[in-house]
């Protein structure tokens, strides 16, 4: 699937209005919260399946999808963090009600907004404590 | 290849993408089992006789931690080989499961040509 950064406007960034939301904790802790549209998950969850997407209707498969993303770039947010084998933990990603970007992020969060084919992906990572160290 | 593998995730789409791999790696269909956690996969276990357990570690119900610690506390079940595939690099963690005999440890996202490897490596199989 083809994405590119964009700067994405409220009215695309209400079109994503399917959330899921992980923890980590360790040395710093905060959340990644992953958003993205219907068809956005279609895609994702076809080509996890190496089926075409119209094949993938299934609410629970677009949930699983985007739970399990949610869970891949926050194990790859604590590799970055404190690399292969750090003292970093995961929660378990959990699927929320769609929340706005403006409302779940903070001072300590940053953005990303990828177009993917005409679907929308966001991803917000939120430092919520900083070790001593990190700090 | 006549292996048993048991895919144990909570996931039902991590699943599917790794039995995909896991039948690439030349295990038959009929030969890969299911669990959504650790619970599950241990009924699996009173069924039938599992040469691999591909283990996710953050699961609900029983995480993959403490299914590989009540595996290892069965006598019976000593020849399963376990490796871990899991987005989780806790090093206390990582080293807890090493301590269990755990064989593997892949990290999510994987190549499939990694997974074919380990699944070739732990199971003495040349390509």
């Amino acid at each position: 699937m083809l994405s590119e950064p964009i700067q994405a406007s409220p009215e695309q960034l209400a079109s994503a209005d399917r959330c899921a939301i992980i923890h980590y904790s360790g040395p710093s802790s905060g959340t990644i919260t992953v958003r993205a549209t219907a068809g956005f998950l279609r895609g994702l969850a076809a080509n996890l399946l190496g089926v075409e997407p119209d094949e993938v209707s299934d609410e629970s498969c677009a949930q699983d999808a985007i739970r399990e993303l949610a869970n891949l770039l926050a194990g790859s947010v604590v590799v970055e963090l404190g690399g292969r084998e750090s003292t970093y933990s995961l929660g378990l990603p959990q699927v929320v009600d769609h929340q706005s970007p403006a409302a779940a992020g903070s001072p300590a969060s940053v953005t990303c907004s990828l177009d993917c084919e005409g679907e929308l992906l966001n991803v917000t990572w939120t430092a919520t404590q900083q070790s001593k160290a990190a700090a | 290849m006549n292996c048993n593998v048991l895919i144990v995730d909570d996931s039902p789409i991590l699943r599917k993408a790794i039995k995909k791999v896991v039948k690439l790696s030349g295990i038959e269909e009929d030969r890969i089992h299911e669990a959504g956690n650790g619970a599950e996969a241990l009924e699996v276990l009173e069924t039938v006789w599992i040469d691999l357990v591909l283990l996710d570690l953050n699961m609900p119900v029983m995480d993959g931690e403490q299914f590989a610690r009540e595996l290892r506390a069965r006598p019976d079940l000593a020849g399963v080989h376990v490796v871990v595939v899991s987005t989780e690099a806790n090093r206390d963690r990582l080293a807890r499961l090493r301590e269990l005999g755990v064989n593997g440890y892949l990290h999510k996202p994987f190549e499939p040509e990694d997974l074919c490897r380990l699944i070739s490596g732990v199971l003495g199989v040349k390509k």
